[in-house]
């Protein structure tokens, strides 16, 4: 008798596009909505249309065509392999005559398929678009290819790690949650070990390798940041599409050696199963720790939260896996767990000072990036005109390395960065030998040993040159500067002669150079000048105040000064108003109002502030947004208030 | 032939099968029977091909099961809470089991609904007995060699189960299909059974032919005359003694004629050999093991 030996049974097939068919009928009208529709929609109104830009399709909103990818090829899994979750439906499919690798294969060529075809429509009618009508100007073949490339790219791996997982577990709600937590744990992971480890080492600069590294580790985080352009790393790539590929292949083992009596249990295989324990309480207890950390800052408070969170994930791993709130017969798993736990601890504390007190010899030292921006190998994070500052010279990087120990010795200030008056610090030593040591402190100026340290730094050209805009500029290129008081309102006067700009940019290069830093202070300097280059579409910003000399008088000799001088002797009175008290005191003393100008700043942040205005003689007005803060008054000011 | 070797099966670490062995021969009818929980459906999962033993080997016609393609077009296994895909109507699971089975007779499936008189509605609306009908109509179109059920007969009313009884004892008739049938019900089986498997706690702990079974115990009433000596007993091997006045009843484990010849040399004043329920032996034979009998058939 002949048997149909063929194991692709067109009745599988049926069956799937029966179950799964509307989700990839509802993903195609949902694409079309919010791409092509959109596309068409926006050209034919000539309002909208002039705000469209030529690029990337996926800038049509971004976040829904995220949220799609990341939810339907989940779905996807899900509804096609949710025989695999009720004993019922297993027992059925698995009494057929078709074997698990055939079914595994079919199920995943459906899902697949029923994934491809609504992308692949909507690229079709893109094409269209692009071809025979006029919205072919807003987008290429490129950005529609790479569009497809990376929509069907996140689509199917996102397909595949839930069949993975579809294969893992034996229920139908785990598989939702195991799918996630399988795609964000690895970056998920990394994060809490970062934030954990900064809890106990301190300079570790979590930012840094929160910003750099961690986004790739999910598909779900590294197409959020990148789906507007198309700066996705072929590196990356290809980890994705072996990591895929693996996937693949694990998924047919494990279904081809899954216990189906095992159909209702949350983790199939009992080798993982430990794995899971653990790794819940793992997770767990450092989102504990660090929860009790952003709260208290406090190092007892972050065991607390350790203890706490271990406990949690240990009953939720427990209850979980055992399918009963009674968990703690089981304890001795815990105890293992805390027994594992003071050895990594006490690992921890042994590496502890050599990791704080690692800083390089000078003479290892190619460079140091000094500066707030942990982000400094990207030329976005700086304010237009300014750059890395990176010292090179010895004596440079010995002021960086003094001020790093006393901040160390110092102790960590960390816990304190909620309270006023702390600044970031970050320091990245480039060695000679290609290693890197990255550092990022929280300090305060407060101490004097360190506020000398920091006014040396900035005292450097170096530090000048970095963190001035004028030295980063071609002079050549300058068509304009605006000179304006940051005090007085309506105070703008624009400089377009050639040869003034050249000399007032030449005076205020000087002026830096020679000026002192303005550390530990907010104070707003008096004047700025607006430099508009042809190269920047933004002005390049130099303020300054009658420290600066020589730009004071080009200033006077082209006649713009007058406008903006801001003297006591231009000043009739002051008035300050307090924030909040029923307080407020006229001025008309000079020393005082001269004072009080040398400590305007803009809206304090702080209670115990006052509004200033003032009645200028010239018929001028103050700005409206400057405030003095209790701590700067005049001492006889604070007499009079205290009376 | 299916042959079931010394098969063990842990859940978790829970023993639910232990060295477990049978065989159903070619054309017969085997009843698998214990209480609820006792390992008859895993035996039955195993032997679909649903599980696979920890221990020992399950072989049809000489081949293993699990993942065997070729063997489980010939099995048709209908558990005992009866599955169909959602929303299909009896045609369209008609036309996944052709897809599936290459033996499938789909006009013997249609001769079968009409003359359950089944409608072509989903399958989900029918009752359960309806239900179950239709699985009957679906495993007998698909032509099995061999047909495992788990409690097949229950909540079928009477005129339907004789119904389905007659089908399947003229499919093991005309095509030798071997049939695996699991029950706690031991009266159902009784007439419909060739061999019976008795698992207990995950063990097979008594395997017999129902003829064999039937000619080796015999019931006998009698009454002798006043002062007759009943020494002659004493040579029988009686499992069980009664007496009301001065009537005896003897559960005798001897063949037939042997007791009838004894019995007629003593003359006694009367002599019935009565019919044995299948029960009665299960109880009586067992003797000390019958008491765990009676706790597992109801």
């Amino acid at each position: 008798m002949p048997l149909k030996t063929s194991s692709i049974k067109k009745q599988i097939i049926l069956y799937d596009l029966r179950q799964v068919g509307w989700v990839s009928v509802l993903y195609f009208l949902a694409l079309f909505l919010i791409v092509p529709l959109q596309l068409i929609i926006q050209y034919s109104n000539p309002k909208a249309r002039q705000f469209m830009e030529k690029g990337s399709l996926f800038l049509y909103t971004p976040e829904f065509q995220w949220i799609l990818s990341i939810t339907v090829p989940v779905l996807m899994g899900v509804l096609l392999f949710r025989y695999l979750h009720s004993k019922q439906d297993s027992d059925f499919i698995h009494s057929l005559p078709v074997r698990r690798s055939a079914l595994y294969h079919q199920h995943l060529a459906a899902g697949a398929v029923l994934i491809i075809v609504p992308v692949a429509i909507n690229a079709l009618i893109l094409l269209g678009l692009n071809s025979l009508t006029g919205i072919g100007g807003y987008f290429t073949i490129t950005h529609l290819l790479s569009w497809i490339g990376i929509m069907l790219f996140l689509n199917l791996f996102m397909f595949l790690a839930t069949v993975f997982t579809a294969m893992i577990t034996g229920m139908l709600s785990m598989h939702l949650v195991l799918t996630y937590i399988f795609v964000l744990l690895p970056a998920g992971f990394m994060l809490l070990l970062i934030f954990n480890i900064r809890t106990i080492f301190a300079g570790f600069p979590v930012e840094y390798y929160l910003d750099i590294s961690l986004a790739k580790y999910s598909p779900i985080s590294y197409f959020w940041f990148f789906r507007g352009d198309m700066k996705l790393s072929w590196i990356v790539l290809s980890v994705y599409i072996a990591v895929g590929i693996l996937l693949y292949i694990a998924a047919n083992w494990l279904y081809i050696h899954r216990s189906l009596e095992a159909t209702s249990q949350a983790v199939v295989y009992s080798f993982m199963r430990p794995l899971f324990r653990y790794g819940v309480m793992f997770c767990s207890m450092m989102a504990g720790g660090l929860f009790f950390y952003t709260m208290s800052f406090s190092f007892g408070w972050v065991v607390t939260g350790y203890i706490a969170g271990s406990l949690a994930g240990f009953v939720i791993a427990e209850s979980i896996l055992r399918k009963t709130w009674k968990v703690f017969n089981n304890f001795k798993a815990y105890l293992f767990f805390v027994a594992f736990l003071v050895i990594v601890f006490g690992t921890m504390y042994f590496v502890k000072g050599t990791y704080v007190n690692n800083i390089p010899n000078v003479s290892e030292v190619e460079r140091v990036y000094f500066g707030d921006s942990y982000g400094y190998e990207d030329s976005d994070w700086f304010t237009l005109g300014t750059k890395p500052l990176y010292f090179t010279d010895k004596h440079d990087i010995g002021l960086v390395q003094q001020l790093q120990k006393r901040i160390i010795d110092l102790g960590d200030v960390q816990y304190e960065s909620q309270l006023e008056d702390t600044y970031p610090l970050f320091i990245a030593y480039e060695l000679k030998n290609g290693d890197k040591v990255t550092r990022y402190y929280t300090y305060s100026l407060e101490d004097p040993e360190i506020l000398r340290l920091q006014k040396e730094i900035e005292s450097s050209a170096n530090y000048k040159h970095a963190n001035s805009p004028v030295f980063n500029l071609k002079p050549e290129e300058v068509y304009k500067i605006d000179v304006e008081s940051n005090a007085i309102k309506k105070s703008s006067s624009s400089v377009t002669d050639r040869e003034t700009i050249l000399t007032l940019i030449d005076a205020i290069k000087k002026d830096i150079e020679a000026s002192e830093p303005r550390v530990n202070t907010e104070a707003v300097p008096l004047y700025k000048l607006e430099l508009f280059t042809s190269e920047h579409n933004d002005y390049l910003l130099a303020e300054f105040d009658d420290t600066y000399k020589n730009t004071i008088n080009v200033l006077k000799d082209i006649g713009i000064y007058e406008d903006l001088e801001l003297i006591p002797e231009n000043v009739n009175n002051i008035q300050l108003e307090s924030y909040f008290l029923d307080q407020e005191v006229m001025i008309d003393d000079k020393d005082e109002i001269q004072h009080i100008l040398d400590h305007l700043v803009y809206y304090s942040h702080k209670d115990n502030a006052f509004y200033v205005t003032a009645q200028l003689n010239k018929g001028q007005n103050l700005n409206d947004q400057l405030s003095i803060e209790y701590d700067d008054l005049p001492q006889s000011i604070k007499n009079q208030l205290e009376e | 032939m299916i042959k079931a070797v010394e098969i063990s099966k842990k859940f978790e670490r829970k023993q639910v099968l232990d060295q477990v062995g049978f065989q159903v021969r070619p054309g017969t009818i085997y009843g698998l029977l214990g209480s609820n929980g006792a390992g008859k459906t895993t035996i039955m999962r195993i032997l679909a091909g649903i599980l696979k033993q920890d221990k020992g080997c399950v072989l049809i016609d000489g081949k293993a099961v699990f993942e065997n393609v070729e063997i489980k077009q010939r099995i048709i296994f209908m558990p005992d809470i009866l599955y169909f895909l959602p929303q299909y109507t009896v045609k369209q699971m008609g036309k996944y089991y052709a897809d599936m089975y290459a033996n499938w007779d789909q006009q013997r499936y249609d001769q079968l609904i009409s003359q359950f008189q089944l409608e072509n509605k989903k399958v989900s609306s029918f009752s359960k007995g309806m239900q179950r009908q239709v699985a009957f109509c679906l495993a007998l179109a698909a032509k099995p060699d061999y047909l495992i059920m788990d409690e097949p007969l229950d909540g079928l009313d009477a005129v339907v189960r004789q119904r389905i009884k007659g089908l399947l004892i003229n499919d093991v008739a005309e095509r030798n299909m071997s049939v695996l049938i699991s029950s706690h019900n031991l009266r159902e089986m009784e007439n419909l059974c060739d061999d019976i498997g008795i698992v207990h706690k995950g063990k097979m702990i008594l395997e017999r032919n129902l003829d064999d079974m039937k000619s080796e115990v015999q019931k006998v009433q009698f009454a002798l005359r006043k002062g007759q000596d009943t020494q002659f007993l004493n040579k029988l091997n009686i499992l069980h003694q009664e007496k009301r006045g001065s009537i005896h009843l003897l559960i005798i484990k001897a063949d037939r004629h042997e007791v009838e010849a004894l019995f007629a040399a003593q003359h006694p004043v009367v002599l019935d050999m009565l019919p044995l329920s299948l029960e009665e032996i299960f109880i009586y034979e067992m003797g000390g093991a019958g008491y765990a009998i009676e706790n597992i058939l109801d």
